[in-house]
């Protein structure tokens, strides 16, 4: 395009189009537009008036965004997990895991009866006991009765530990056919 | 071949693919960005998409002022600016895996801000209840002069009464600085039909605001 090209008109329609600011204009029309503002009052007239409405639209300053809308943008991540997390209701997943993975250990731990403080003072549960070698009234085990009696040689009281009572000895003998009294029987 | 040469052989292997290793990490970035202030706005955006928060609260740090801006020129109205910035920064952060890299990241958040403002003010007309336009709060007046604040306001008045398209062109291209291409992609136009409405909001600026160019209205008389 020529210096011809670009009358009065078309240069104030490109005004309105690209603005005062040449430098903002396509960079093939900007030579043409500093020859004719150059060589042109009509022209110079039209581009103060173009850079007065400028400025007049550079009082209105720009709103900035407040402190409280800046932070609530910022948290919006946490609101609205992204995947799989924006279907999970019950936050962050670690949280639940802990508390599962800690009662499980807990029960395993009163299972196995090695909590400290749950024995002695506090009454001691039967299997717990047992692992411990006391029965639940606190008495010793009878196998640990049986071993201390072997071990002082006392047999007689070893052997009366671990004597059943006559009624399983008979029930016993009955099923082998060799029950006390059988073949007094008529 | 010999222990000696089948030993040779595998370390030159070695060798090159840890080179061939190094020059794939050299030549694709995006797998090793991170978030940085130098991070352009695409990469921020893909990490966004697999939903780093840091990359998120980068670009709202580069986009919050703009995008805020431009809704309140839009809206005039504050309360409803806020709204728009925030619903924007949320679809940002739900959807950035639907970004297409052929926009220009500002250009896809400022459509979204857009898009939001338009629907504001088709409900706005179907209440047909216009929302009174804010005053500027005082500790954001130009410098607390009663002239400045008359003109800030007169401003904003003019913008309001601009047909919703020619404000969104003024506000894309004047205030925030896009280009008219970019504007236009922001609107879904073509950029010769942006440009029609650039020239036509500026026309009827001039008309509206000449008052407060008495200089203006000296030399042409």
């Amino acid at each position: 395009m020529s210096a011809h090209d670009l009358d009065l008109e078309r240069f104030e329609h490109l005004l309105d189009v690209h603005g005062a600011d040449l430098e903002r204009w396509p960079e093939e029309l900007r030579r043409e537009a500093r020859e004719l503002l150059s060589s042109s009052a009509p022209a110079q007239l039209a581009w103060s008036r173009a850079e007065r409405l400028a400025a007049v639209l550079d009082a209105a300053p720009d709103i900035l965004p407040s402190a409280a809308l800046s932070a609530r943008i910022a948290a919006l991540p946490a609101r609205y997990p992204q995947g799989w997390a924006a279907w999970w209701p019950f936050g962050n997943l670690l949280a639940p895991l802990l508390g599962w993975g800690a009662a499980a250990a807990f029960g395993l731990l009163v299972g196995s009866g090695v909590v400290p403080g749950l024995d002695g003072d506090f009454g001691a549960s039967a299997p717990a006991a047992a692992l411990a070698g006391v029965s639940a009234s606190g008495e010793p085990a009878e196998d640990e009765l049986a071993q201390g009696a072997a071990a002082d040689g006392t047999w007689a009281e070893a052997n009366a530990a671990d004597e059943l009572s006559g009624d399983d000895w008979s029930d016993f003998e009955l099923a082998l056919g060799l029950a006390p009294g059988w073949e007094e029987e008529p | 071949m010999t222990d000696l040469a089948m030993t040779q052989l595998w370390l030159d292997l070695c060798t090159t693919m840890s080179v061939d290793q190094r020059e794939q990490t050299r030549s694709s970035p995006r797998e090793k960005l991170e978030v940085s202030a130098t991070a352009d706005d695409v990469g921020l955006i893909e990490l966004v998409a697999g939903g780093d928060v840091r990359a998120y609260r980068q670009l709202v740090d580069r986009h919050l002022r703009g995008i805020h801006a431009f809704a309140y020129r839009m809206l005039g109205n504050r309360a409803e600016a806020e709204e728009v910035s925030q619903e924007t920064f949320l679809r940002l952060w739900e959807h950035a895996g639907r970004y297409l890299p052929q926009a220009k990241p500002s250009t896809w958040i400022y459509r979204i801000a857009h898009n939001l403002s338009i629907d504001r003010l088709r409900r706005r007309r179907e209440r047909s209840a216009p929302v009174a336009p804010d005053e500027l709060p005082a500790s954001e007046r130009p410098s607390g002069l009663f002239l400045e604040r008359q003109v800030a306001e007169a401003v904003q008045r003019a913008l309001d009464e601009l047909p919703e398209r020619q404000r969104a062109a003024i506000g894309l291209v004047h205030y925030q600085g896009l280009s008219n291409a970019e504007a236009a992609e922001v609107l879904g136009v073509g950029v010769r039909a942006l440009e029609s409405l650039l020239a036509r909001a500026r026309r009827q600026l001039r008309d509206r605001l000449a008052a407060l160019a008495p200089a203006q209205r000296k030399e042409e008389a």
